[in-house]
């Protein structure tokens, strides 16, 4: 199957929350009403079945349920909806993630875990600092973390993934070491380590925008799970050797994926190498209009350049970096040829790697990815970089 | 040139003496490994409940005493049939494999065998994208022939031969408790997509309708179908621990 041709990856959406924490910008939200959010999961199945059919030529590689918090589900509703998926996709795919808020682990959901083929759990620990937790607005203390966690390692043949945050208002580089220093008691496959960013319009926004945020305890946190031997695989990603997510690296490839739920995002390639991005609505009525209406979703069209720029933008966060000779062939130009006159002055400061497949930023260069790529976008402005 | 080869030769090679020692070890593993592999595989093995699908009667962290030769079994990933002393019963509780999950390839299998020996069956090989022995603990409902049906979280049976439909305990003598109190509100009403009712289903030659007494949890057969007799491992006969609720099935 030739690059891009074909979607492998399926991100199911679900958008319910226990509580709203303060940082965040992800669409969710709480509902009481089990029929309402029935209707939702079977509107969401429903479109996952007619997208495959439309889009899909082979099976799912990966399957990743995120949200919102798709734990905070009644356990019945959630073991039927997973069932259900796998039904409609008629395989079990290589990796399968869901995303698991610690004050959602039970007994129940252990059980379903134990024998649905899931074999992903990535775990939205965030901090394991009361105070930390308490700024950001979330609903679990360290208590329910370590528990959480300690009862989700028990179980056999789960990679343990772990999202932490951190340059949190007020967080000082030791606490956010200690913070790094605890996940790894666990020992997990993976860890998502996220910089705090404050989006306008979250609560966490209104509250400590003035506050400052100290960017070390970033780069300490991330320097500290290097030196522990994880592989720094992307910007906020860290690995244990062949742990890495199949499934986002799927995204920073530009590879085609689908994206099923309220307010989920596909994104298909046409023959012309133009793309489609298709981001289903956040409006209930909208969602639940179905097939008909499309779910009332929005179709943004991505030209060739803009799939260029994405490709390198992408590309570049990641260690692998750009695949030279896949996108060379795609694309119809030499990549490197065309970056040549930005890419050597990063060289020369020891920024980049370069063998003949691909093109990455180092991992010190990693660190600069935003400066890179804003040379990047004005030397492409700057040349007039024109499709043929 | 001939003196030095016929030196090295005998410098680097182990004396009879460890050569024996290292084949006597070697063949004690051996068979040491064959006698496990046929003990846990063919007659008898234990698991530790993963799950509260059997809720009330088995909780989580249960351990239970497997027999095998009851039901039939097939070695060597199904080349090798070997008869059951009997057939699964209706009200047994078995263990099984979701028919989803993917088994090591071939050649981890011995790999795997060699682990969960050393380890005293407690770690499994861990590869990267497997789902491998995730065992199912619950119990047969429906055997070949029989017609199932489930209305508002009441199982009914016709079994082969017969002439009307019978509810579960009707057909096991009241065996067993179910737990139903704990499913969501309207879960089974008509309006709900996710109804679990099941339509009336004849149970195949060489398949069963097995669901866990904690009618809350998934997946079994109102989820994902009809079990095959080879993915049955054996029947639960006796659950010896925790001491103070130890019993026979
Ligand atoms: S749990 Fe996740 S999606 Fe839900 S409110 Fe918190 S950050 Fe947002």
């Amino acid at each position: 199957m030739s690059f891009r041709a074909d979607p492998r990856s399926l991100y199911i959406h679900i958008p319910f929350c226990v509580k709203k924490c303060r940082y965040c910008d992800f669409y969710s939200f709480f509902s009481s009403d089990d029929s309402f959010i029935r209707n939702i999961l079977s509107e969401t199945l429903n479109q996952i079945r007619i997208y495959k059919a439309q889009y899909c030529k082979s099976n799912f590689k990966t399957l990743y349920i995120g949200g919102g918090t798709p734990t905070s589900l009644k356990t019945a509703d959630l073991g039927f909806f997973i069932e259900k998926i796998l039904e409609i996709c008629d395989s079990v795919p290589e990796e399968f993630t869901i995303e698991i808020n610690p004050e959602t682990v039970d007994n129940n959901l252990i059980s379903l875990l134990a024998e649905l083929p899931v074999n992903r759990l990535s775990i939205g620990i965030q901090s394991f600092n009361s105070n930390m937790l308490e700024v950001i607005g979330r609903n679990c203390s360290p208590r329910a973390n370590f528990n959480a966690l300690e009862m989700l390692k028990a179980l056999d043949n789960k990679n343990l993934s772990l999202d932490l945050i951190s340059s949190i208002p007020g967080q000082i580089v030791s606490e956010a070491i200690d913070d790094v220093k605890k996940a790894l008691r666990f020992a997990p496959d993976h860890i998502s380590l996220y910089y705090l960013t404050l989006e306008k319009k979250t609560p966490l926004y209104d509250k400590y925008s003035d506050t400052d945020q100290d960017e070390n305890c970033w780069v300490e946190a991330a320097d500290y799970l290097y030196e522990s031997g994880y592989n720094h695989y992307e910007i906020s990603n860290f690995a244990k050797s062949g742990k890495e997510s199949l499934h986002n690296m799927n995204y920073w490839r530009m590879e085609s994926y689908l994206g099923c739920g309220m307010s989920a995002v596909s994104t298909v390639y046409d023959e012309n190498k133009c793309g489609s991005r298709l981001t289903a609505s956040s409006v209930p009525e909208n969602f639940l209009a179905g097939p008909d209406k499309q779910w009332g979703t929005k179709v943004e069209k991505l030209s060739s350049y803009d799939l260029l720029v994405e490709t390198l933008m992408m590309g570049f966060r990641t260690s692998e970096g750009v695949d030279l000779e896949k996108n060379n062939d795609y694309f119809n130009l030499d990549i490197r040829e065309l970056l040549l006159p930005v890419i050597e002055g990063w060289k020369n400061k020891g920024y980049i790697s370069d063998d003949n497949k691909n093109l990455a930023l180092s991992r010190s260069g990693r660190f600069f990815h935003n400066s890179f790529m804003i040379d990047i976008l004005r030397y492409l402005e700057k040349v007039k970089y024109n499709f043929t | 040139m001939g003196f030095n080869k016929k030196y090295q030769y005998s410098l680097y090679r182990p004396g009879p003496f460890k050569r024996f020692f290292l084949f006597r070890v070697i063949r004690f593993l051996l068979i040491a490994l064959l006698f496990y592999e046929i003990l846990t595989v063919y007659i008898i093995s234990t698991v530790i409940v993963q799950s509260s699908s059997m809720l009330p009667g088995i909780q989580r962290e249960d351990r239970l005493l497997i027999v095998k030769p009851l039901y039939s079994q097939y070695l060597f990933d199904k080349f090798i049939k070997i008869p059951g002393l009997s057939n699964p019963k209706r009200g047994d509780i078995v263990i099984y494999r979701q028919n989803f999950i993917n088994n090591y390839p071939w050649y981890l299998k011995p790999v795997n065998s060699v682990v969960r020996f050393f380890t005293l069956q407690k770690k499994n090989l861990k590869t990267n994208h497997s789902y491998n022995d995730s065992i199912s603990v619950k119990r047969i409902i429906g055997l070949p022939g029989d017609i199932v049906k489930i209305k508002n979280n009441v199982v009914q049976i016709k079994p082969s031969g017969g002439e009307r439909f019978l509810t579960e305990f009707e057909l096991t003598g009241n065996r067993y408790n179910i737990n139903i109190s704990s499913l969501p509100e309207n879960w089974n009403s008509d309006e709900n997509p996710f109804n679990s009712d099941t339509e009336e289903t004849a149970v195949k030659d060489g398949y069963y309708f097995i669901i866990g007494d904690n009618r809350e949890l998934f997946p079994d057969s109102r989820s994902s179908g009809l079990v095959s007799s080879e993915l049955i491992k054996g029947k639960a006969v006796l659950r010896y621990w925790p001491f103070e609720r130890i019993n026979v099935f």
